[in-house]
């Protein structure tokens, strides 16, 4: 026997496996999937999903029913508060989602449902719609001004869209007001995206805000005699006339309306020249509603401009159209020198308009002088 | 077997999903509702309504969908979701208890009707042993052994070490056996053995 095989018995000998070692190793090794067959059997007895529990979940997605929970008392809470506190919703529901939302905003109604979101609330005085979805929610805004505080970050897509102006928000508190003067969006905080119908996009940071103008040639009609109303200064009616002006080039009614909102304001400013060729626009252009109206303007701002020599034209149409005592008397000043006969003719004429208290003297003189 | 393939929801519907895409929130919504409820059924125990669970979860998760950056791991942010819902109505359930006349429509707190109409004497007890067990041990058998994933899938949807999965398998195979021996459960080994496995 060689030593090799002496060490290499040895070393069989002193590493044999000991029956309590295999027993050991064996229970290690079948054990596990013992317990595993235990668990994997009597777990198939545990409760599955119930028959149609998919269709109602989606049923309850789509109808914004919420699940069964303390929730439903929150709400009662928060319908109560929302009524005490006004025009004010606030929903602490906190279930944004896919379902459709659908309800008609009207000053002097509180609807704890129309608040699609906790992250959103409502406040307004006017009339809208509310659409959309809960996750994306849509306020068509008629008139009025409607407030709208959204919690950044909870990935609320809010647009709130007028006649003139789409409002999106992502995380922000504002109003936006639409009434005759356009779309105004005021902002508290928060950053918005202001993008007017007319294309004119602008982002606006907290306390700022922007007008969007009505996109009609009437809605810019009406915005104007909304500013004349409150005494607005005549550089802003100037530039409304303009712009409306600039963007409604066909000839309509409105757009005469607007010319003279311009030619008023050009006036007011002292800008006599630009408003006279205002004017000549005006009735060359073939406005007839306020024709007579327009000529004795434009008398008036020609005789201010260049005396008789510019004014006699507009007081021979004056003459016509509109033959009153101080036109007649007036267009007899200028042709005095020029056409005396002519003079005569017209003072006579105003003579034939009164008796006058207050003009039968001046007439009197003027005939004298003649 | 990849994950996505057993939960087949592409980052690419994912992602238009959380870009607000309507079509994609519905797709989004189908596919993960099976697997939601399932979850809420097997995971909920027996005071939570897996379909108000299931619910929940499916609201949270469209509204949280934006901020997800990682559109490939979505599965085990859905899982993570489903486990804070789960707690939550869990813990709803407990303060139901002291909510005077809160559930009058139940008469079982915490079970829905089918539960209350069709759930076995059996079923309650196998529910009540789970119930027993740990939340990460029952989070990982029920995984395991009830849907059939492998440990590596389960690794990735709990988002732990694969040993750890291991570990705790290992550890709530034998502490449910126990359970379910003290139980008288164990029989139940044999007669589905004889079924022929899972249904």
């Amino acid at each position: 026997m060689t030593p090799f095989r002496e060490v290499f018995r040895r070393f069989i000998r002193e590493t044999a496996p000991s029956e309590r070692a295999v027993a050991r190793v064996k229970e290690r090794v079948l054990e596990p999937s013992t317990d595993a067959d235990v668990s994997r059997a009597v777990l198939q007895h545990l409760p599955g999903v119930a028959p149609g529990a998919e269709g109602r979940i989606r049923a309850r997605l789509a109808g914004r029913q919420p699940a069964r929970s303390l929730r439903a008392w929150a709400y009662g809470g928060v319908a109560l508060a929302a009524a005490a506190a006004g025009l004010t919703v606030v929903v602490a529901m906190p279930d944004p989602g896919l379902a459709p939302v659908q309800a008609q905003l009207a000053s002097g109604e509180q609807r704890a449902e129309l608040a699609p979101s906790p992250e959103l609330a409502l406040a307004y005085q006017g009339a809208g719609s509310l659409e959309g979805t809960r996750q994306a929610p849509r306020i068509a805004w008629e008139s009025g001004t409607v407030h709208v505080d959204v919690q950044p970050h909870q990935g609320i897509e809010l647009v709130v869209a007028t006649a003139e102006a789409q409002v999106q928000v992502v995380g922000t508190a504002f109003a936006v007001t639409r009434d005759a003067l356009g779309t105004q969006v005021d902002v508290d905080h928060g950053l918005v995206r202001v993008t007017c119908l007319d294309g004119a996009a602008t982002m606006l940071g907290a306390e700022q805000h922007t007008t969007c103008l009505p996109t009609t040639a009437h809605g810019m009609l009406a915005r104007a005699r909304a500013l004349q109303s409150q005494g607005a200064s005549p550089e802003l009616l100037l530039t409304t006339a303009s712009v409306a002006l600039e963007r409604h080039p066909d000839p309509s009614l409105v757009r005469t309306e607007l010319q003279l909102v311009g030619i008023e304001a050009l006036t007011r400013l002292g800008r006599e020249a630009e408003a006279l060729e205002q004017a000549q626009d005006y009735l060359s252009s073939g406005g007839e509603l306020r024709r007579e109206g327009v000529l004795s303007l434009a008398a008036r701002l020609a005789w201010s401009t260049g005396g008789c020599d510019s004014a006699s034209p507009w007081l021979e149409q004056l003459a016509v159209v509109q033959p009153s005592i101080p036109n007649l008397v007036k267009l007899a000043e200028c042709r005095a020198t020029v056409d005396p006969d002519g003079a005569l003719q017209a003072l006579e004429q105003a003579r034939a308009m009164g008796p006058d208290a207050g003009w039968d003297a001046v007439i009197q003189e003027r005939l004298a002088q003649l | 077997m990849p994950l996505m393939e057993v939960f087949p929801c592409a980052p690419t519907l994912v992602q238009a999903a959380a870009l607000g895409e309507p079509a994609a929130r519905d797709r989004l919504v189908d596919a993960c509702l099976p697997v939601v409820l399932g979850w809420c059924a097997r995971l909920g125990g027996p005071k939570v309504d897996p379909e108000d669970a299931a619910h929940d979860v499916l609201i949270v998760m469209l509204d949280r969908l934006d901020s997800l950056r990682d559109f490939g791991s979505f599965t085990s942010w859905l899982f993570g979701i489903t486990r804070r819902v789960l707690a939550k109505h869990r813990r709803q359930a407990w303060v139901k208890r002291w909510v005077p006349g809160f559930m009058p429509d139940a008469v079982e707190p915490g079970a829905s009707p089918y539960q209350r109409a069709h759930l076995s004497e059996t079923s309650r007890r196998v529910q009540a042993a789970l119930e027993e067990l740990p939340p990460a041990q029952r989070e990982v058998l029920v995984l395991c052994d009830l849907e059939e994933r492998t440990d590596l899938e389960v690794a990735e949807l709990l988002e732990i070490p694969l040993g750890t999965v291991k570990s705790r398998l290992r550890l709530a195979r034998q502490k449910f056996r126990t359970i379910a021996e003290q139980n008288a459960l164990a029989s139940l080994v044999s007669v589905t053995a004889g079924e022929g496995g899972k249904p």
